[in-house]
């Protein structure tokens, strides 16, 4: 998660960043001395977690809490106080959290434990992952999903709600024999039992027919290739040089990911 | 009937002196609650900042922790209620204590000692605080731009003058609120070293402020009893 810290003091800007260092989850994209730094940040900048110390001169924390909420509401607000009378009214004040100074990096692990259960809650039920093999996950489990049947779902996928054509999606995955005619009845069927897989599932609306061909609709799930694609800086971590592993189609992608990747390395 | 007003006369002269003596008991104390709340918070901070000083800069660390021994002693002699030190011993407690506060402010705070003289006597820890609420709060307010206090000292004819002035926030005199209307904390703290400074030396505590430009708090200590 995008986080940010944000505290008067240099001291103990430099602990935070001690602390969080290597903690899962906490990628620290900015320090700021200053609360109107901040919001000007978080204005050109996605940030999804903000460490706030209350006490701060000019723009207080709570203050600040309430800028930050306006420009990015779903942003998850963290209260870092030495006084505990503010504790009792921190939810009232616009935090999610707390912790208390001094903390040690046991708290910050278990205040993002706290804090991915939060976002998980949030977050769609289905997670679909093509950085290693292809996995669909409802709640942590997987779809039943097996061979050609999963294998045109992860095409369809790929084009991220773009439509593609029955026949392209039949030659890929049959590959190299002629299309048309009696020969993709065998995609049709398998085209079948992956509607029903997923109307199972209670995601019926996941596949979307047009008249030539089929898309999916991507705000029934997220998926790292997606996230990647936006340049969510997570994501970068979690690519480690496999992408749809079991589809011998999906070189071309690889090599447009990796070319990419090359890239970001020589930009750095 | 004169009889009986002579009477209420000396009652309502007592009534007033057991008045004074509760006043001066109350101020005491109030200045022993301040030291006993404000101290655990302040060693909290102070002690968060050095335990991360110490990793990077264990010498720093290590004079920090001098100055903090520095401030403890002089708050437990403060509240032992004993008798006055020089304006030298009074500056070595100033001193430490800015030297603790420079770890949170770090480059945002400056001080000057403007020190003509220190040979005359106040009451332990009652120019400390006026140097504590000029960094807390006027130095504080202005956030990342930070500040400077003045510690100056002057002999004049017939009396000493100390002078703390900051270029702060300030607060409004009528009102005693900073900007932005918020309430200065610091008032208890000024009541009870005002009250101290009469008492013990028959000094004078002027404070004049401006919101947005500064503070100014002038100490007068009548040379007559002081050595």
């Amino acid at each position: 998660m995008r986080t940010i810290v944000v505290d008067d003091e240099r001291i103990m800007l430099r602990q935070f960043g001690r602390l969080s260092r290597d903690i899962a989850d906490l990628n620290l994209v900015g320090s700021f001395e200053c609360a109107s730094d901040a919001v000007r940040y978080a204005m050109e900048y996605p940030v999804e977690l903000a460490f706030i110390d209350i006490v701060m001169p000019v723009l207080n924390g709570v203050e600040l809490a309430r800028e930050l909420r306006k420009i990015r509401p779903e942003m998850v607000i963290v209260f870092v106080t030495a006084y505990d009378s503010f504790i009792r009214d921190f939810n009232q004040i616009g935090g999610d959290y707390y912790i208390l100074k001094p903390f040690t990096r046991e708290t910050l692990e278990m205040t993002m434990s706290k804090i991915r259960y939060l976002s998980r809650r949030l977050r769609k039920e289905v997670y679909i992952q093509t950085f290693g093999r292809f996995v669909v996950l409802k709640n942590g489990k997987p779809l039943p999903l097996r061979g050609k049947t999963k294998e045109i779902l992860a095409l369809i996928v790929i084009k991220r709600g773009r439509e593609i054509s029955n026949e392209e999606i039949y030659n890929t995955v049959w590959e190299e024999r002629a299309g048309g005619g009696d020969r993709m009845n065998v995609y049709y069927n398998a085209l079948h039992r992956l509607r029903r897989v997923l109307k199972n599932a209670g995601y019926g609306n996941m596949l979307i027919a047009t008249q030539r061909g089929q898309m999916v609709d991507v705000d029934c799930f997220t998926c790292d290739y997606y996230e990647w694609l936006d340049g969510n800086a997570d994501m970068s971590e979690k690519f480690t040089g496999e992408f749809l592993s079991e589809y011998s189609w999906s070189e071309a992608y690889l090599a447009d990911i990796l070319r990419h990747e090359d890239d970001l390395e020589h930009a750095l | 009937m004169a009889f009986c007003v002579i009477d209420d006369l000396t009652d309502q002269k007592r009534q007033e002196e057991r008045l004074q003596e509760m006043e001066a008991e109350w101020k005491e104390n109030q200045m022993r609650a301040c030291f006993s709340l404000a101290m655990p918070h302040f060693l909290c901070n102070a002690l968060g900042s050095i335990q991360e000083i110490l990793l990077e800069h264990p010498r720093y660390a290590s004079s920090l922790i001098g100055d903090l021994i520095v401030h403890l002693r002089g708050c437990i002699q403060a509240v032992r209620n004993g008798s006055l030190i020089s304006f030298h011993q009074e500056l070595d407690q100033i001193k430490a204590y800015v030297n603790i506060e420079k770890m949170r402010f770090g480059g945002k705070l400056k001080v000057c000692y403007d020190i003509e003289t220190d040979g005359f006597s106040v009451p332990p820890l009652s120019i400390q605080p006026l140097v504590e609420n000029a960094i807390c709060h006027g130095i504080f307010g202005r956030g990342t731009a930070g500040g400077m206090v003045t510690i100056r000292t002057r002999e004049k004819q017939g009396f000493w003058m100390t002078e703390i002035a900051d270029d702060g926030i300030g607060f409004h005199m009528d009102t005693g609120k900073g900007q932005a209307g918020r309430p200065c904390p610091c008032s208890t703290t000024q009541e009870s070293v005002m009250f101290r400074i009469e008492k013990a030396v028959h000094g004078t505590v002027q404070i004049e402020s401006t919101v947005g430009i500064g503070t100014r708090v002038t100490v007068l200590i009548p040379k007559e009893k002081n050595v």
